[in-house]
């Protein structure tokens, strides 16, 4: 990239329209601007910056003015209140249009007039493009960063700072990656970070969403079934209910229509015939009583006064017996008594009670004796009342009981017979019965198969809804799958260590070049041996010859200058970037032993363009014959002020 | 003891009934059943009217066949009732108040509605 002209038109200093031709010739890469203080000189650095910049040029003088206030600052007092400023740059670069490499000029044109917004145009090759003018801010940022830009249009004087502080400012920070190629690695890894994330959000947005969907999409289903699967439970216990009342209904017709008779038919029957036998056994026996004495109850009084009679009788025939003996006996008696010759009265006495005896016996043996009973059948007789009868009684009444009892037991039999099924009645009631029960049998299996079925699907309902819970983290992992996010890490892990060894690689380079321009600067060469650039915050590190950090607060105001500009010498050729050099300011407090080394050494080899801003003193006719003597100026130009007329112009040539 | 009667004719009503008391009592002998009429007149209060009973029936038994083992007893019963009624115990009156009791007596349970099996005729004899 060359500047080639810059037009100032009303800026600043500069009444009406100036040209400064910026035009390097080989090998005479130094531009040299001389003016005194307050000609210009910076307002030319700040016309550079702000046309190709504008809202964000990095300009001192802004500081906290309004954009369009500075704009309307640096319309030249003279001009008339509707003039117009401008200021124009072109320059040199190469195109790529169309994919071909191409040497195009491009002219940045900004105008503006006091309290309007700066317009802006791009010309390509003589022709405004609109592309280019729409799209400049990012196309300038493409070809010269802004934060680039204070390491090639610096100030010779405030860049020391750089080197005073302990870190650089982000934004030198933020140039320096990106002129050491590290700023692609980064964006690469943030922007791959944030691929990766959206790609996650995304993808897990997505997948939970549809795995949530399908999930509810489940859960709805299965309560549908559920539902549906309640319902048939219901059916099927009605139809159990059903069944279970016709089961009972042809139990009820199976009894009714003495089924169950039927069954024991058999059973009933031979128990008749046993007690039909038994009563026959029973009635046997009763016929062997009635053909014994029990007939004899009927007339049991009879019987009685009989035995009574029966008992008088023999008690008679005794005492019949008996007067006869003792009428004899009382005769003797009496006879001996006659001779015993008593008195009349106790003969009278005897024979009285001897009379009463005889009365009292044949008393007893009266009586007609009609029934005349052998002594045997009054025995037999007193037998029978006595204990044959009663017990023949007990035994009838026994055995009658017996047989009342097995006739009932018949009777109930009988009944029961009675009531028992036809065989085909039989036959028909049982498989009606057989078939209710097996319907029964049947309901109450589908019945537990369902309530099973839904058991299971209650079941599984509860697992799906634990699982949409759970989803979350699930679907996560899940998403982990995909390619994208599996290899990104690595990738990320790659660029780490690409950006590791790159920045190790570049700062490497970085740190010789520094080292070699700063002790080429440097004429204490024996001060420092090398300079180390942390990797992580840039800050610069000095060592002396000893190997021992120097701290660089012990490096005076002169050597700190020569340390940054050694800094962006080095970062310059580093970055590879063919950039102009503007340079304000350029020689500051330094001695002349330093100012021959900058001069001899830095200016003819900064850049292919050297923009030198410089008063007398500090280019002074000396070093303009040193730099003449290398061939190293192209151009020479003098800013003149005019106090009068607060103009300046631009004139060719140098103060000498 | 001297029996009343030596054989025992009876009337053919009598047979009848008592054709009709082995059916329904399946006792399978006359005599038992004679017996039991016997007994169940003489246990009934009243006299027995003393109408003329033809014997012309071919049904014959002897005394002995007629009482069998309770024969004595039998005999005893009779002289008693015919005692208590005054009738004297004479054996031309024993023979006819036999005659009389018996025939009344196979009347009796021959009529008898709720004498339908052996177990009502054993009952009787429980009864009191």
């Amino acid at each position: 990239m060359i500047f080639l002209e810059l037009v100032l038109q009303n800026f600043g200093p500069y009444h009406g329209r100036h040209c400064i031709d910026l035009r390097p010739t080989p090998d005479r890469p130094i531009i040299l601007i001389g003016g005194l203080n307050g000609g210009g000189k910076t307002t030319l650095m700040d016309a550079l910056r702000l046309v190709l910049y504008g809202q964000r040029a990095p300009i001192d003088r802004r500081r906290n003015l309004a954009y369009a206030d500075f704009l309307a600052q640096c319309v030249n007092t003279q001009a008339a209140p509707d003039a117009e400023a401008a200021i124009e740059l072109e320059f040199e670069r190469v195109l790529y249009i169309s994919g071909i490499e191409k040497l195009g000029k491009i002219r940045v044109i900004r105008t503006w007039q006091r309290g309007t917004k700066d317009d802006l145009t791009i010309e390509l090759d003589g022709w405004p493009n609109e592309i280019l003018t729409q799209n400049w801010d990012e196309q300038v940022e493409d070809w010269l960063p802004v934060g680039l830009s204070n390491l090639f249009l610096f100030d010779g004087e405030q860049v020391k700072e750089l080197a005073e502080q302990d870190t650089p400012p982000p934004n030198v920070i933020n140039a320096i990656r990106s002129v050491l190629g590290l700023e692609l690695v980064d964006r690469l890894a943030q922007d791959l970070t944030v691929l990766v994330s959206r790609k996650k959000a995304e993808l897990g947005d997505e997948e939970t969403q549809q795995a949530f969907q399908a999930l509810s999409r489940q859960i709805e289903q299965v309560e549908i079934d559920l539902q549906a699967e309640a319902n048939s439970l219901k059916a099927c216990q009605d139809s159990l209910d059903e069944a279970e009342t016709a089961l009972q209904a042809a139990e009820d017709h199976f009894f009714a229509g003495g089924g169950h008779i039927t069954e024991q038919i058999t059973p009933l029957k031979e128990q008749r015939n046993a007690d039909h036998t038994e009563i026959g056994i029973q009635t046997q026996v009763l016929q062997d009583l009635t053909a014994s004495a029990l007939p004899l109850a009927l007339v049991q009084d009879l019987l009685t006064q009989a035995a009574q009679q029966g008992q008088h009788e023999q008690a008679q025939q005794q005492a019949a017996i008996a007067r006869d003996a003792l009428t004899d006996h009382d005769q003797r008696l009496l006879e001996v008594l006659d001779q015993l010759q008593l008195k009349p009265t106790q003969k009278k006495t005897i024979q009285a009670f001897l009379d009463q005896e005889a009365e009292t016996l044949s008393t007893h043996a009266s009586g007609e004796a009609w029934l005349q009973t052998s002594d045997d059948a009054l025995t037999q007789l007193n037998h029978i009342l006595n204990h044959q009868l009663t017990a023949e009684q007990q035994l009838a009444q026994s055995h009658l009981t017996h047989i009342q009892t097995l006739s009932d037991r018949i009777d109930a039999i009988e009944n029961k017979l009675a009531k028992a099924a036809s065989p085909e009645d039989y036959e028909r009631l049982k498989s009606e019965r057989e078939q209710a029960r097996l319907h029964l049998d049947e309901c109450q299996l589908t019945l537990e198969l369902h309530r099973r079925r839904h058991v299971e699907l209650q079941r599984e309902r509860e697992t799906l809804r634990k699982r949409l819970t759970e989803y979350g983290a699930e679907a996560i992992a899940a998403s982990k799958d995909h390619v994208l996010l599996t290899t990104a890490p690595r990738v990320q892990k790659t660029l780490v260590e690409f950006r590791q060894r790159l920045t190790k690689q570049k700062l490497g380079e970085l740190e010789q070049a520094i080292t070699q321009y700063f002790l080429l600067l440097l004429h204490k060469s024996s001060l420092v041996h090398r300079v180390m650039v942390d990797a992580d915050t840039f800050r610069l590190d000095l060592y002396d010859t000893e190997g021992e950090p120097l701290p660089i607060q012990r490096l005076s105001a002169g050597e700190k200058q020569l340390l940054a500009i050694a800094f962006l010498w080095g970062l310059a050729n580093v970055s590879g970037r063919q950039l102009p050099v503007a340079i304000d300011t350029p020689l500051g407090r330094l001695d002349s032993k330093h100012r021959h080394l900058i001069v001899d050494q830095y200016f003819p080899q900064a850049s292919h363009q050297v923009i030198l801003l410089s008063t007398d003193t500090e280019i002074r006719d000396e070093e303009v014959k040193r730099l003449k003597e290398q061939g190293a100026i192209a151009k020479e130009y003098l800013l003149d002020y005019d106090p009068q007329s607060r103009q300046t112009e631009v004139k060719e040539g140098y103060f000498w | 003891m001297q029996p009343p009667v030596d054989r025992i004719k009876l009337s053919q009503a009598a047979k009848d009934q008592l054709i009709k008391l082995k059916r329904v009592t399946k006792i399978p002998t006359y005599n038992v059943l004679c017996r039991w009429a016997l007994c169940r007149s003489l246990a009934e209060p009243s006299i027995p009217s003393p109408v003329p009973i033809p014997a012309d029936s071919n049904l014959e038994m002897t005394w002995q066949v007629f009482g069998g083992a309770i024969a004595d007893q039998l005999l005893i019963a009779l002289k008693q009732r015919c005692h208590n009624d005054n009738l004297g115990t004479d054996p031309e009156t024993l023979a006819t108040q036999l005659r009389l009791h018996l025939h009344r007596g196979i009347g009796y349970l021959a009529g008898d509605p709720n004498l339908k099996s052996i177990d009502d005729l054993c009952k009787l004899a429980l009864l009191k």
